[in-house]
């Protein structure tokens, strides 16, 4: 009997050990519905916003990446007109044996071919870059009217590569339209790239 | 309760059901509601309730019909039998007073031998012994309980289960009752098959007396003649017991009894007694009680417009007694608790719910939205892209060093458009005037040598070569008379040309 008093709630007990109870029933069931979920949607939310900065990013890469890619095409573009200007080996050896016929071509008549001695630029490739510039000279001398001299002359600008005229003379005790003698330098580059020979 | 300047009231007699509900307005009590129906046949028996669920829908039906929402309700007692009995405490007043109560029942022949349920009022008048009163009314327990059962099943949750006289004195009380000093008020109330005769002696409640007319009932003259016998019996008791032969009396009969006419009843009184006689009948509610006139409604019980007067505490008596049984108040205590507790975890549950529902359905739109991005995003990886971005950086610096490279070696290189300037120096070589030697002077010019015929022909010449667009510059550097041949002059011309910027 004492026993049963002492077990017997109070109407505030009971309300308080109710509430107390579906307060615990309550959390259990949101931490076991809805917890999950609620995690899931938090993750979702910052997935999204990491989503949306990487996808941000990719796009300013992008943007970037074209810009140097064109800008890489431009730099390649213009070492190609630059390497355009330099004669392949192959190239230089077939310019030199062709300047007799062209001066003979115009009416010229060469007296001396001197080829000189060939030497390094001061360009040169990096650790893994084989490209290296040399610099052929060859001194002429020959023997021409002024219109033919000229015609040489343009004969030689006609090459696409990049052909140097120094030391040039002329000379006559003639008048102006007998035969003169005139020598000059001429210097043209060689290029030693792998790269220049594989488009070759 | 919702509304407690409402209440209602409703009594159960032996022929019929009454309810009336009542509003506490500032003005005064206003009746909203009253009506009445009839006790279904074989409903009751002997005053007892024979047929809870019968009696139940008739109640049911009659608040329908009435469109009476309230269900908290005071309720009149329907049982037989009835103990109603002033008691005269000891002189040591008892410590537990139920249990005195409870032993003075016990020696009452009407509920010997029965459980009874129970409640006292004390009264402010004491007894002639000086002794203190209390008013006690008893009744079967298992009755009230099939009352409890009744009017569980009629939807009917009860607040009080009470006594009719007192409901009805209640009722009467500030018209009927109260200041009435120069004599004794007997009050006898016709309530079915019952008659609660009570006296107010110097407007306190002196004596009463409940007396079963069931034998009587059916039978009207038998039983007003009957009522007469037992008023008569107790003005008699008076005038010997009480020595108050000398004093006045008045009697007011409360008819509860639908089949005794409220004329024939007065009639009868003043016949019998020689007395002023009042009667109060459900069509003088508004004569008898202090509930304001409703034109709309002409009748009502008294006794249960007491009833639901007891709720409004608007009555002017205070005689008042519950015969619910504590278990039934702690069965309605735990009812209501385990209703509010299930309420509170459905409501708590259907949040959940929803909320579950609700989150879910983000869910769903997240997934949905997500793998829209994830179609629209790009497929390339940003490690990838940046990787990518580092070998483009890193061929835009070897490209450009190489060009920077290539580009050095043709610094300080000029190239001349020889073709033109031959040309061009042929073309503006005057007719007096040859050359002899073109030598270019280091890498910047050319030095032309000849003869002229005269010094103007020079410097027309240098002048020509001057427009020319090949020719920055060409001044004339040196004149001399040529000693070989005369009238003619060596001459040299310094020329800066323009280099080709085309190469």
């Amino acid at each position: 009997m004492a026993k049963s008093k002492v077990l017997k709630l109070n109407p505030t007990s009971k309300v308080l050990v109710s509430l107390s109870s579906i307060i615990i029933a309550a959390m259990a069931a949101y931490n076991w519905t809805v917890g999950p979920q609620t995690s899931y949607l938090r993750a979702a939310h910052l997935y999204e916003v990491m989503v949306g900065d990487a996808g941000q990013m990719t796009r300013v890469i992008k943007t970037q990446m074209n810009a140097k890619t064109q800008t890489v095409e431009n730099l390649n573009a213009e070492i190609g007109r630059i390497q355009n200007s330099f004669f392949t080996p192959k190239q230089a050896n077939e310019f030199f044996l062709d300047l007799e016929p062209i001066a003979h071509q115009c009416d010229c008549t060469v007296d001396k071919l001197v080829f000189l001695a060939s030497e390094s630029v001061a360009y040169k490739g990096g650790q893994d870059d084989s490209c290296s510039i040399n610099v052929k000279r060859s001194a002429i001398s020959f023997t021409g009217v002024y219109p033919n001299i000229i015609k040489f002359l343009q004969r030689l600008s006609n090459y696409s590569q990049r052909i140097v005229i120094n030391d040039l003379h002329i000379e006559s005790n003639d008048l102006i339209d007998g035969e003169l003698s005139c020598q000059m330098t001429i210097t043209i580059y060689l290029i030693e790239d792998k790269e220049f020979k594989g488009d070759e | 309760m919702l509304n407690p300047r409402i209440s209602l009231g409703i009594d159960i007699s032996e022929h019929r059901i009454s309810v009336a509900l009542i509003k506490q307005t500032k003005a005064g009590l206003k009746l909203l509601k009253a009506g009445e129906a009839p006790v279904p046949q074989g409903a009751m028996t002997d005053g007892n309730i024979a047929n809870p669920a019968l009696l139940a829908a008739a109640l049911r039906s009659l608040l329908k019909r009435k469109r009476i929402g309230l269900r908290q309700a005071a309720v009149s007692l329907v049982a037989r039998p009835v103990l109603i009995q002033i008691v005269d405490l000891p002189e040591d007043p008892p410590g537990n007073m139920s249990q005195f109560i409870r032993g003075e029942i016990r020696h009452s022949p009407v509920l010997a031998g029965k459980e009874s349920q129970h409640d006292y009022r004390r009264l402010q008048r004491p007894s002639r012994d000086g002794l203190e009163r209390i008013l006690v009314g008893a009744s079967d327990r298992d009755k009230v309980a099939d009352m409890l059962r009744m009017l569980s099943l009629a939807g009917v949750e009860p607040t009080t289960i009470e006594l009719p006289f007192m409901a009805a004195t209640r009722a009467i009380h500030a018209e009927k009752i109260a200041n009435r000093f120069n004599a004794n008020l007997l009050i006898a109330l016709l309530h079915g098959a019952e008659m609660t005769l009570c006296v107010y002696r110097k407007d306190e409640l002196d004596f009463v007396r409940y007396v079963n007319l069931s034998n009587e009932v059916n039978d009207t003259d038998r039983y007003m003649r009957r009522s007469e016998q037992e008023i008569n019996a107790v003005i008699q008791y008076y005038d010997m017991e009480v020595s108050a032969a000398g004093d006045k009396w008045e009697i007011l009969a409360v008819i509860e009894n639908p089949t005794i006419a409220p004329n024939d009843a007065e009639f009868v009184l003043q016949k019998g007694f020689g007395l002023d006689a009042n009667v109060c009948s459900p069509a003088g509610v508004y004569a008898c009680t202090r509930i304001a006139r409703n034109d709309k409604i002409d009748a009502c019980s008294i006794t249960a417009a007491g009833l639901a007067m007891r709720n409004l505490n608007a009555g002017g008596s205070d005689l008042a007694v519950n015969l619910i049984p504590a278990e039934a108040e702690e069965a309605k205590a735990a009812k209501k608790f385990v209703l509010l507790t299930a309420n509170l975890a459905a409501a708590v549950v259907l949040f959940i719910f929803l909320t579950a529902g609700f989150v879910r359905m983000q869910v769903g739109r997240t997934q949905t939205m997500m793998e829209r991005r994830k179609m629209d995003s790009p497929k390339d990886s940003i490690e990838q892209l940046l990787a990518q971005q580092r070998r483009v950086n890193h061929q835009i610096s070897y490209l450009s060093d190489k060009k920077t490279r290539m580009g050095e070696i043709f610094k300080g290189e000029q190239i001349y458009n020889w073709p033109e300037i031959l040309d061009e120096i042929r073309k503006n070589i005057p007719a007096t005037l040859y050359i002899t030697k073109l030598t270019t002077l280091g890498g910047e010019g050319l030095v032309i040598e000849g003869n002229a015929l005269s010094f103007k022909s020079i410097h027309v010449f240098a002048e020509l070569l001057e427009r020319s667009a090949c020719v920055q510059s060409a001044v004339v550097a040196q004149t001399q008379k040529n000693s070989q041949v005369n009238s003619m002059v060596a001459y040299s011309i310094a020329c800066t040309l323009s280099t080709n910027q085309e190469l």
